[in-house]
């Protein structure tokens, strides 16, 4: 079940994708049945092009309601700590799109 | 719920997975759990095309949700559907 995933990736810090193909990372202090959820330290990844490497955007304490969650994602710090974020270039990440 | 059911026996085998997003994303992972709405836990996921999309380098462990999803592939070998199907014939004889 989700709140099991859930239960385990409290207090970590998580990778946040939207359906409006925003990315968040921050750290999950709350979350409920519906999947909405609250990040302290959110800071939102913009990606603009392959040419310009991602930025991230202080959000604060941000809180997603779930039925904008596409998926989340905890990070591994140990991984995290080696990536140098200034070589990652990307395309925005497309919408989801709702028929 | 057959579906449900299909992909609980799945995650009982640890099958993995490729999941296609509504937002063109691919994602390939060891499926480990499933609930009511089609959400599922992935462990150990690649990205399908890592280079152009480096949004979940550091992630292993991924939640999809249900409504986000498009299709779903996966090897035919090695999934048992004899059982699948038995499932599925119970469940649609209980309604």
């Amino acid at each position: 079940m989700a709140t099991d995933f859930f239960q385990d990736i409290m207090n970590d810090v998580v990778n946040v994708i939207t359906n409006d193909g925003r990315n968040f990372v921050g750290t999950l202090i709350s979350y409920d049945q519906k999947m909405n959820i609250i990040l302290t330290d959110c800071n939102e990844r913009v990606y603009e092009s392959k040419d310009v490497p991602v930025e991230a955007v202080k959000m604060n304490l941000y809180s997603i309601r779930g039925d904008n969650i596409a998926t989340i994602g905890k990070i591994e710090m140990d991984i995290e700590e080696d990536i140098d974020y200034n070589q990652v270039k990307a395309e925005p990440i497309n919408p989801t799109h709702i028929f | 719920m057959v579906f449900a059911t299909f992909f609980q026996v799945l995650s009982e085998n640890n099958a993995r997975i490729t999941i296609h997003l509504k937002n063109d994303l691919a994602i390939e992972g060891n499926i480990q759990s499933v609930d009511e709405y089609l959400n599922i836990v992935l462990s150990e996921i690649d990205v399908v095309n890592n280079e152009e999309n480096p949004y979940l380098l550091s992630v292993k462990k991924l939640l999809i949700r249900g409504n986000t999803i498009s299709h779903i592939s996966m090897p035919d070998h090695g999934i048992d559907t004899d059982t699948i199907q038995e499932l599925a014939m119970k469940d649609m004889e209980r309604k």
